[in-house]
């Protein structure tokens, strides 16, 4: 076995491991990127030049299917069957009498999922932060957003992130580095449909170029990031943070190398990593620090995957919250036909939002906020394939006749919630299936509870009030979280906080014991938020955890 | 993070998986393992018709069919399976076969699949070729204009998003 000896090893690519690869380079210090998936090349890989570019998703090098395993989904209940996922041509998706497990969603390579993150780029609601002082639910965030906020406007300025000026909820230092997208056509009428109802609906803030900006170009409104951008106007993290990590001298990268366990040394150390590369050979790396940023599922199997004779309910889980507290996406879309043609499959997806319910007690006799978007784009519906097999019924002659008539009047609106956590949603290894390591894979267990089914049947049906104001209220498909598990954003299971007893990592992301292991990724977060996209929190908070390291570094302090 | 796409991308997954049971139970004991897949193309375009753009096999999508079909053993029973009961419902009418029909007639036909009991085998095989003539029709950019689509969405992108469609 060979042995590599760095500064700091950093275990993940995505919006918290590319992240805190380049935070910490750029203060000098010798990092290891260890990612376990493949590079993209946004201009080679892409292909929504191609005229198949609709049959094709997100070209996955690494299929994701699989990787983890689900424990068996709730059942079902007729109360909450206005909650079930349908299309008037396919009927409903799920015709079981069980909540179906369609994956976590994620992406493996060098990136993580931000290869297809849409871009939203959120800053936490500030009271979203004090669910459990405030509502006695999840906990506390034991950094304000005060603290956050320096971290939050210099990611804004890396990644290039286009917002509008005016935020009454998240007060801003300075304003966005670049002026908010236009609102396309279609989600112009989504905004109008809002007036009616009395609800504000703004431009989103988006990590997509609406200027050229540092080096890359303005996005060209394809509507389609989602299946990886090949402009490289998108602020994912491989055209952001790690070019710039690698361009200090100070950051090396080795990609398909799939981290094993991390090796523990004397006093409360971790002293490295085993990983196997692309051949299968295995090697050590020898680090004074190990950052972790896995994600929500994947961070804690490794750390409970590096048990030990010295810690042996897992790396970091003296408090038994390794895997506790998973949070995950709860989510609703609805989708109608508009009277007018819109050309709605052009444009930025998501580009406009509605915050109005976002507070944690804005929703009435609900604890837990949500937001509301332009979501057509984000449902996949941007091409003629969709609409003949999603949208139009029938065949024949009508079917034909209706296309025309039909393509590009689609409006979607989609809602994301606040999901808190609840003692039947977790991690843990399965105890059966295991990865070609020989590693236990990862264990899901969600569950939605009433009062989380009952946020989401207000998402459900302001969505359909706010589609039909707009003009689109002859809805032909609708999806979300009840029936079916397919969360992208993940959240919860290494919480960060002040109490060891009740966290595992302290307010800087580091081990309670562990004093050299960090953990960077949203796995820290106490909640969710109130439909906030996680990426430039998570961003955020990397930069902040990675300084303190660094900081501690030069002060032998690790 | 990316979200609400790959729901819809599951939710066709889970429908195909209950198909894929269905074309089992289906097709399990029929003896159509070598039946011509003479009616398909006629099939196809009773599906996609020609009217002022062309039809589903002037766009070869009755081959594209065909190539995919080849490279599964259930994918092909389903379409000989379904090509002879389009024949053997051709024949109840005093034709040879379903291509020897006229239009009206394959129509009705059709209907009769698309409308018959939820996993019968004119069903399935109904359901799993609508999805897939449209998915390989409208990927062929020759479909594009007529449908009012003005893609693909790369290089040019859509920079008129803003404004009312032309």
């Amino acid at each position: 076995m060979t042995a590599d000896a760095f500064d700091v090893i950093v275990i993940g690519s995505g919006a918290g491991g590319g992240t805190a690869a380049w935070a910490l380079a750029e203060r000098g210090i010798a990092v290891l990127l260890l990612e376990a998936g493949p590079p993209y090349d946004p201009f080679s890989d892409y292909r929504l030049d191609q005229p198949d570019w609709e049959t094709q998703h997100f070209p996955a090098k690494v299929p994701t299917k699989g990787r983890q395993t689900t424990a068996r989904m709730q059942r079902l209940n007729a109360k909450w069957d206005d909650l079930r996922s349908w299309n008037r041509v396919r009927g409903r998706y799920n015709p079981g009498d069980h909540r179906a497990d369609w994956g976590y969603s994620h992406v493996v390579g060098l990136g993580g999922s931000t290869l297809h993150f849409t871009g939203e780029a959120h800053r936490m609601h500030p009271r979203a932060m004090q669910m459990h002082s405030r509502f006695g639910v999840a906990a506390d965030w034991p950094v304000d957003y005060a603290a956050l906020e320096p971290f939050y406007l210099e990611v804004e300025r890396l990644i290039g992130v286009a917002g509008p000026t005016d935020d009454p909820i998240r007060p801003r230092s300075a304003p966005f580095p670049l002026p908010a997208h236009p609102l396309s056509y279609g989600s112009q009428k989504i905004a109008v449909g809002c007036q009616k109802l009395g609800l504000s609906f703004t431009a989103n803030a988006r990590a997509a170029l609406s200027q050229p900006y540092d080096g890359r170009p303005a996005c060209n409104y394809c509507g389609n990031c989602t299946r990886g951008c090949p402009r490289t106007d998108k602020g994912s993290v491989d055209v952001t943070f790690i070019p710039k990590a690698v361009a200090t001298g100070n950051c090396t990268i080795r990609t398909e190398a799939t981290v094993l366990h991390i090796e523990t040394g004397p006093d409360d150390r971790v002293s490295g990593v085993v990983y196997i590369d692309a051949t299968g050979a295995t090697h050590m790396a020898k680090g004074d620090a190990v950052v972790v940023a896995c994600g929500a599922v994947e961070t804690p199997r490794l750390l409970l995957n590096s048990a030990n004779p010295h810690t042996s309910d897992g790396l970091g889980n003296e408090s038994g919250q390794v895997g506790r507290h998973f949070m995950e996406t709860l989510s609703w879309t609805s989708s109608g036909l508009h009277d007018e043609p819109l050309g709605s499959h052009r444009g930025l997806p998501s580009d406009g939002i509605c915050w109005d319910f976002n507070a944690p007690d804005a929703i009435p006799d609900i604890v837990g906020g949500c937001r509301f978007s332009a979501a057509v784009h984000e449902a996949d519906l941007t091409g003629p394939v969709k609409y003949a097999t999603r949208v139009v019924q029938g065949w024949g002659r009508q079917h034909k006749q209706a296309m025309r008539e039909k393509f590009g009047r689609a409006l979607s609106v989609g809602a994301i919630g606040e999901s808190l956590p609840n003692p039947k949603s977790f991690i843990d290894l399965d105890p059966k299936e295991k990865d070609g390591q020989g590693q236990p894979k990862a264990r899901i267990h969600s569950h939605l509870d009433d009062e989380e089914l009952k946020r989401l049947s207000f998402m459900a049906k302001t969505s359909r009030a706010i589609l039909k104001a707009s003009g689109a209220g002859d809805i032909f498909e609708e999806y979300g979280a009840y029936d079916g598990f397919q969360p992208t954003h993940v959240f919860g299971t290494c919480r960060m906080g002040t109490n060891p007893e009740e966290s595992v990592v302290d307010p800087y992301g580091r081990s309670h014991r562990w004093r050299n292991l960090f953990i960077t990724d949203a796995s820290v977060f106490p909640s969710s938020g109130g439909g906030e996209s996680p990426s430039l929190t998570i961003e955020a908070l990397a930069i902040r955890s990675a300084r303190h390291l660094a900081d501690r570094a030069k002060r032998g302090a690790l | 993070m990316r979200r609400r796409l790959f729901l819809a991308v599951a939710a066709g997954w889970v429908l195909l998986a209950q198909k894929r049971r269905s074309v089992a139970a289906v097709i399990g004991g029929s003896r159509s393992s070598a039946y011509p897949l003479t009616a398909l193309p006629a099939y196809l375009d009773t599906i996609i018709p020609r009217d002022n753009s062309g039809s589903a096999s002037d766009f070869g999508v009755d081959r594209q069919f065909i190539d995919q079909a080849s490279r599964s053993r259930q994918h092909m029973r389903l379409l000989r399976a379904g090509s002879k009961w389009l024949d053997s419902e051709a024949r109840k009418i005093g034709a040879g076969g379903f291509s020897d029909l006229d239009p009206s007639s394959r129509e009705v036909i059709v209907e009769r699949a698309a409308t018959a009991r939820i996993r019968s085998l004119p069903r399935v095989f109904f359901d799993r070729t609508r999805r897939d003539a449209f998915r390989a029709y409208y990927a062929d950019p020759l479909s594009w204009e007529r449908a009012g689509y003005e893609g693909p969405p790369q290089p040019k992108g859509f920079p008129d998003h803003a404004e009312a469609p032309r």
